[in-house]
């Protein structure tokens, strides 16, 4: 039993690194290999796993090697665009113009069911909303509506709003985070006027997030949200 | 970039192992042969087939120690499983000595052979 959790916990941490050295995607975005990839490195990490005949390197060695020549594969196809169309294909153009291009679907195996699922998943309902849609080399559908059916935008309204970056958080978990409130331009000054103001410590917060203009949200332990008035 | 390089040193520090591991299971896979055939050339000599089973004995313990990383348990089970009796055999001149040394032979040669990457145990 123990033997097993040792090796568990090994693998655990092979397989963190692995998936770390591949980068971030989320699952959805994943390309064709990649998505092999990580089914495979599972399925052998698990292997390694039930048996216990079979040696932990010989069973740590080809998820590394995998992950390994991904990288290095992904790192090619990004020098040589021809590569990348061998390995990943193209993105592929579904409805153009409003029109769909039946062809398309016929070489992309792509039934009305599934393109019908994809434009719902896009929150379209109807077909005649679509002005353009592309099927990405991930199987994701890309959707641009027509102009009379999308939403406009702030400009369509000749609305000119400041650019604003998100707020980051600055406080987590009781520790303040200085990278952060260096990135947002604030000081500690700032903070701890902020801090006596509310007659807190930045250990009794949970989340405190501020953006550049100084506008903050504090989420203290005992779960009470204060903003800043405005 | 930096994963890149990351890959690639992992890659060649894995080849530059495996090459390593590759040579020293066939050299002392190749020893232990050897002392096998030693022990069937012998076998009517008893002492001397005695000699080499105990030298046997100890460069399979230091072989066992090194190949557990890389070679399969229970094929190393088989290979322990099947020198295990030899000394006995030898000791009350049983007649499967010469069965069980053969046997034992040919383990060590499988062993051997399915580390070196060939045509016929890639595919």
């Amino acid at each position: 039993m123990s033997i097993v959790l040792i090796r568990a916990a090994i693998l655990y941490i092979t397989v963190v690194f692995a998936v770390r050295l591949m980068g971030k995607r989320q699952l959805g975005e994943l390309q064709p290999s990649e998505l092999v990839i990580t089914i495979l490195v599972s399925n052998i990490a698990t292997l390694v796993l039930e048996d216990l005949n079979i040696p932990l390197a010989v069973g740590v060695a080809p998820v590394l090697a995998l992950v390994c020549f991904e990288v290095i594969m992904s790192w090619v196809t990004l020098k040589f665009p021809k590569v990348r169309c061998i390995v990943s294909g193209r993105p592929k153009i579904i409805i153009s113009d409003g029109k769909l291009d039946r062809e398309v679907m016929k070489s992309l195996r792509y039934s009305v069911d599934d393109l019908m699922t994809s434009l719902r998943g896009n929150d379209i309902f109807s077909l005649e909303e679509v002005q353009y849609a592309i099927v990405e080399t991930t199987g994701s559908l890309s959707v641009m509506k027509k102009p009379e059916y999308d939403t406009p935008a702030r400009k369509d309204l000749n609305l000119n709003p400041k650019a604003v970056d998100p707020p980051q958080v600055i406080i987590a978990d009781g520790k303040l985070l200085e990278k952060a409130l260096e990135t947002m331009n604030l000081t500690k000054y700032w903070l701890d006027r902020i801090l006596k103001k509310k007659q807190i410590r930045v250990k009794d917060i949970f989340i405190m997030t501020a953006d550049r203009t100084g506008k903050y949200y504090i989420v203290e332990n005992n779960h009470t949200g204060r903003e800043n008035p405005r | 970039m930096k994963r890149v390089i990351i890959s690639i040193s992992i890659l060649t520090a894995m080849v530059s192992l495996g090459i390593f591991f590759n040579i020293r299971i066939s050299v002392r896979c190749n020893e232990l042969i050897e002392l096998t055939e030693l022990i069937q050339e012998n076998i009517e000599n008893k002492s001397e087939a005695l000699e080499y089973a105990g030298q046997f004995d100890s460069e399979w313990e230091s072989f066992h120690n090194e190949s557990i990383f890389i070679i399969r348990g229970d094929r190393l089970s088989e290979i322990e499983n099947c020198y295990i009796r030899i000394i006995p055999l030898i000791e009350t001149d049983n007649d499967e000595l010469s069965a069980e040394l053969a046997e034992l032979k040919n383990i060590l040669i499988h062993t051997k052979a399915s580390e070196i990457p060939n045509i016929y145990n890639i595919f």
